[in-house]
């Protein structure tokens, strides 16, 4: 009877391994996915509780409290927890933020001032789409995403200025002695107020030869491994 | 309970046809390939010790897996330190590769796989060859990517999990045409095509849930005025009022109210079709106002994936049916010949729109215009019918003389002659 009753029984939709590891996926997943708090509340100059000053500040701080309670305690102990061995490892971190959570409000774009062994300066022109058609603009828009980028990272600046330096060595006779890095930015005022027309430039970061490669150079500054100078 | 369970099973793991995942698969695939040759276009700036990236800064950009084990908190109440022997596994097949010729026939190869991957050529083989390797691209150098890439990534991971190549593929016509498989689509679990549809979700909660609960741009709906007053990210040209006030408000509410129901309402069948449309809308919108490339295209491909592969199998007849029922043509056999049953199904499956009718012809070869006619209104086959001698190949060695085994489409295509 017993085995007239396993025979009836349906064909599963799917294993129950394949069952464990979609909970598992969707677990990891959505943890991974779940925005950052607010700064302010990791770095604890906040604190998330429940004001009774109101009925109205209540209901809203109560709210604030269990959804950034939620994303704090996310951040702090679920995202690093073993399920990153899962998203990190496979490929399926993700993290969506775009436009999030304000759009950037200032145009940002980079240069760089170059000087040569003779004394001679020029500017090297780092792809800024504002100057591109539409085809290479949508072609070259890695380009200034990894600006943004390397802004903000002073690792990525030595190998910024040792590919400046290559990129603008025309003749052996005469190399690169110093690369300066510049950015230009723009920031959008609140609507109804005039938007600049000049950008303010910042020069952050001089990278000079002294004799040695350029390769050297980069390997030094980012505490990379030996390299024999040429 | 039971019942209960028994509905969540059957929601994500029931059974049905993969033909939206298979178009699914050429989509993306396409996608791929066209986003592996812009990463490819600035190759020696991206990849190589003398390109803005070196290794080690792209090692530095990568998130440090680390090897503590966390435990959601409860390790540091029960004080315990628990650790991975050794450094975490991550799919990096480029780690430690500086070698530019070594990364170019290793890009080289993955667009291989996504063209692979586009028509349905060893299906399960080469969509995971893609995944892995857009998977080991994206993290040998992140300094490059946007959220475009991550959508990419997600898609291809999910690709490789699927049945994909069930349908709309070449495996699926090469196995049609030797007969070891009938004309009708299998039946298989849908977990991976639910999965897409849950992280499509997740991405538009997750972003609506950080512009509204942090953004104070977006809540006060000006937010789209700023991302439309940077040059660096301006495309073509728009009147300036859209960019104002009260436009403004307008687009940014109009925004976080399709981003949310595009991550809540689209499960809701009455109102899936409309919450995709608008999302089309908003996608469309943006990819012609901002120069974001393919993300636009990126994130709405796995909007098919909302529907059924019967859902998606009907609208293509519906539109041969209806729209398309002017391009209807039949195309004479050679006189006594007839389409063999495994071929027939083949010539089927290359028209989805069911445009092509078979019948019995009096000239005594194929005739020039008739193979136009067959790959011409068949859409499965634009992508090989204007190879030269190709598609007459095809159908001379489908076919077979004798009346008794003519198909059930040509039987079709006969009486409709006589009745004519």
């Amino acid at each position: 009877m017993a085995s007239n009753d396993r025979r009836e029984r349906p064909e599963p939709n799917a294993r129950w391994w394949v069952k464990l590891f979609v909970a598992f996926h969707i677990l990891a997943v959505t943890i991974w996915a779940l925005p950052n708090p607010h700064p302010d509340y990791l770095a604890g100059k906040e604190q998330i509780g429940v004001s009774f000053d109101s009925p109205g500040e209540f209901v809203g701080s109560l709210a604030r409290t269990i959804t950034d309670g939620f994303l704090v305690w996310n951040a702090k102990y679920a995202k690093p927890s073993f399920l990153r061995f899962y998203t990190l490892g496979t490929g399926f971190w993700q993290y969506w933020d775009m436009f999030a959570p304000n759009p950037s409000s200032v145009d940002l774009w980079g240069s760089a001032s170059v000087i040569y062994a003779d004394g001679t300066e020029t500017i090297y022109n780092y792809p800024r789409m504002a100057d591109m058609g539409y085809t290479e603009r949508y072609l070259r828009e890695r380009y200034r995403k990894f600006f943004e980028r390397t802004v903000y990272s002073e690792y990525l600046w030595p190998p910024f200025t040792a590919r400046v330096a290559l990129l603008m060595t025309k003749r052996a006779d005469n190399p690169v002695t110093s690369v300066t890095l510049w950015k230009h930015t723009l920031g959008v005022p609140p609507p109804g107020q005039r938007i600049p027309e000049r950008y303010v430039d910042f020069d952050f970061f001089r990278a000079d030869r002294n004799g040695r490669d350029w390769r050297y150079f980069v390997h030094r500054d980012i505490g990379w491994v030996e390299v024999k100078a040429h | 309970m039971r019942t209960w369970l028994g509905a969540v099973d059957n929601y994500w793991f029931g059974k049905g046809t993969p033909t939206a995942l298979g178009v699914f698969r050429i989509i993306v695939g396409i996608l791929t390939l066209i986003n592996l040759l812009i990463i490819a276009s600035g190759f020696p700036d991206w990849f190589g010790e003398k390109s803005f990236v070196p290794l080690k800064a792209a090692e530095l950009y990568n998130d440090n897996i680390g090897t503590r084990i966390g435990l959601f908190g409860l390790e540091k109440v029960l004080h315990i330190d628990p650790q991975l022997p050794g450094r975490a596994p991550r799919i990096d097949l480029l780690a430690g590769t500086s070698n530019p010729t070594l990364i170019a026939a290793f890009l080289g190869v993955v667009m291989l796989a996504a063209i692979f991957t586009a028509i349905g050529l060893w299906s399960k083989l080469s969509s995971i060859v893609l995944a892995v390797g857009v998977v080991s691209i994206n993290h040998r150098n992140g300094l490059i990517l946007n959220g475009g890439d991550t959508i990419l990534r997600m898609c291809l991971l999910y690709l490789a999990l699927s049945p994909c190549g069930l349908s709309c593929s070449v495996d699926r016509l090469i196995a049609l045409w030797k007969g070891k498989i009938g004309p009708e689509l299998p039946q298989v679990s849908l977990w991976a095509q639910k999965l897409i549809q849950y992280n499509v979700a997740v991405l538009y909660f997750m972003t609506f849930w950080l512009k509204f609960g942090q953004g104070d741009l977006w809540r006060n709906f000006t937010a789209t005025y700023y991302a439309s007053h940077l040059s660096e990210f301006r495309r073509f040209w728009l009147p300036e009022f859209v960019n104002q006030p009260p436009m403004v408000y307008f687009t940014s509410f109009a925004t976080l109210a399709i981003e949310l129901a595009l991550a809540t309402l689209v499960f809701y069948k009455p109102a899936r079709k409309a919450v995709l449309i608008s999302g089309l809308v908003l996608h469309a919108s943006l990819e012609y106002s901002l120069n974001i490339p393919l993300f636009q295209f990126l994130v709405t491909a796995p909007y098919i994936c909302f529907y059924a592969g019967d859902e998606v199998t009907g609208f293509f007849r519906r539109l041969g049916g209806n729209r398309f029922s002017r391009f209807k043509v039949n195309v004479p056999l050679p006189a006594g010949m007839k389409l063999a049953p495994g071929p027939a199904n083949f010539f089927a499956a290359v028209d989805p729109f069911g445009l092509v009718t078979y019948v019995p012809g009096d000239s005594p070869e194929l005739s020039h215009a008739a193979i136009k006619k067959s790959w011409t209104h068949s859409l499965g086959a634009w992508t090989v019918g204007w190879i030269p001698q190709l598609w007459r190949r095809l159908l001379s060695k489908a076919l077979v003389s004798g009346e008794s085994a003519l198909t059930p489409k040509v039987v079709k295509g006969a009486k409709k002659l006589v009745t004519q």
